[in-house]
């Protein structure tokens, strides 16, 4: 049952531990937001870019951007169409014309939104929920928390399927479940009350077991996998925060 | 020297008028196995929680008597402490999946972690727990991917892990098919030959007969040992057999 985006793998991206990746990706997600211009926010692009292709995980990065097609066409539409300092024609298509300025911002925009994007997958794609929230609770966070973060990924299957259960069962009685988007709309409100009664019964379940195993234990919990951290953790670090500083710098000095 | 000790428990859920459990006391010897038969309603699975604490400590409501296992005073212990003494499996394998843990090894792994238990250790423990219920093979498969009678074994291992003085089964294979109730049966075997104090609440009398065991009766929130029936005791169990009415 596979229910992350984490691609398996041996790269020294994926066996970067969870800590740096994180600082990848809040400097990515920084500098998104710092970098002026457009060729910066290429450059990060690139740079990103890179690390995820030096993690193999190019083929699951397409899809994502694939995905967010339609609202980076959006920016540069709406932006190029109507955006308040818009003077310059760039284009006439039929009684259409897009300018010059909004294309440009909806350019910067697009940007954002892949470098946004990119910065997150780095993580996401490349570090296993379980030890990325394992390594959070080494550092203090406290394991409930944890705990809900991690159960969360595995539990949303699980009420899908539940779901399909249910839509079966009432499938089976003579329910239209099936059709247009009216009839689809109205099998899903009866849906909702044995899902909703089920997975309160299931969580007050689930509660009973992990009390017996000890989860409400105020003793000092121990690992089962060690925290292995590459040699090249702290030079990536520091050469992460590097970046940061100087793009931080480089905005206030042109402001 | 009695592994558990139960003196006049009377339990009643918040908001009930009725007792659910109703001055039962008896005793159970280390290395015994004692299976508890009754119908729905009747109290087993209360009794059950009673022993590992979560009647009263996660239930609330109203109790009474005296509750002793392995040495502990099971109301005046967290559920956390109880659970190093005493581990119980509950019905639905399903819903005993911490939801956390991403393979069999690691949700054996997932009650050690919180107990603090050093690596080393929990390595240890794991393989023989895994190994004892045959589960080695399937370490690195998910839990949810697991079949009924695996994922109650993978239960089982759970609290196993934590060895525990006490196993309780709380109708563990109410939920599974032949092959899996056959599975879970196996593994109990395995661990009354090691010894293991085992208190088991089941619905499937002919299995719970068909083994050296003492066997009470339950009805009504009473226990009612005299009223143990010829088909339990001869262990020629039919699930379609009456129930026993109380004396």
């Amino acid at each position: 049952m596979q229910n992350t985006l984490y691609v398996p793998g041996d790269s020294c991206v994926h066996r970067l531990d969870p800590v740096s990746k994180i600082l990848l990706t809040v400097v990515g997600l920084v500098l998104t937001f710092v970098l002026p211009g457009h060729l910066l926010p290429a450059l990060l692009l690139a740079a990103m870019l890179v690390l995820l292709g030096t993690a193999g995980v190019l083929r699951r990065v397409w899809a994502v951007f694939a995905g967010v097609a339609l609202i980076a066409i959006t920016f540069f539409v709406v932006q190029g169409l109507v955006y308040a300092g818009n003077a310059t024609p760039a284009l006439t298509l039929g009684p259409l014309t897009f300018y010059r300025e909004g294309l440009l911002l909806g350019l910067r925009l697009t940007f954002r939104l892949y470098n946004i994007l990119a910065s997150t997958l780095i993580l996401i794609l490349t570090t296993r929920p379980s030890d990325l929230v394992e390594s959070l609770v080494r550092r203090g966070l406290p394991s409930r928390f944890g705990y809900v973060i991690i159960a969360v990924l595995q539990i949303i299957p699980i009420m899908v399927e539940a779901a399909g259960r249910i839509t079966d069962a009432q499938r089976s009685r003579g329910m239209e479940t099936e059709g247009s988007l009216w009839v689809r709309m109205r099998a899903f409100i009866p849906l909702m009350g044995p899902l909703v009664t089920s997975s309160l019964i299931a969580t007050e379940e689930r509660a009973l077991a992990l009390e017996v195993r000890g989860f409400a234990s105020n003793r000092k919990p121990t690992f089962l996998n060690d925290e292995t951290i590459p040699s090249y953790a702290w030079p990536v670090r520091i050469a992460a925060l590097a970046v940061l500083l100087l793009g931080i710098a480089g905005r206030v000095m042109l402001s | 020297m009695s592994v558990i000790k139960v003196e006049n428990l009377r339990y009643r859920y918040p908001r009930q008028t009725e007792l659910a459990l109703d001055g039962i006391s008896f005793t159970v010897e280390p290395g015994e196995f004692v299976g508890i038969v009754g119908p729905n309603k009747a109290g087993k699975s209360t009794l059950c929680q009673a022993l590992v604490g979560l009647v009263p400590h996660f239930y609330k409501g109203a109790i009474g008597g005296r509750v002793e296992v392995a040495g502990l005073d099971v109301h005046a212990t967290p559920v956390a402490e109880v659970s190093r003494k005493a581990g119980i499996v509950f019905q639905s394998p399903f819903t005993q999946m911490s939801g956390a843990k991403f393979s069999v090894y690691e949700e054996v792994a997932f009650g050690l972690e919180r107990a603090g238990i050093p690596r080393e250790e929990m390595l240890r423990r794991i393989e023989w727990t895994l190994r004892l219920l045959g589960l080695w093979e399937l370490r690195d498969r998910n839990p949810f991917a697991l079949s009924g009678g695996q994922m109650q074994r993978l239960a089982i291992a759970s609290v196993l892990v934590m060895q525990p003085e006490v196993l309780i089964l709380d109708e563990p294979t109410s939920q599974l098919d032949p092959a899996g109730t056959s599975e879970v049966f196996a593994a109990v075997t395995d661990l009354c030959r090691q010894g293991m104090t085992v208190v088991m609440a089941e619905h499937k009398v002919d299995r719970i007969a068909a083994r050296p065991t003492r066997c009470w009766c339950w009805t009504g929130a009473r226990c009612w040992p005299g009223a143990r029936p010829a088909w339990c005791s001869a262990g020629r169990g039919s699930r379609s057999a009456a129930w026993p009415s109380p004396p």
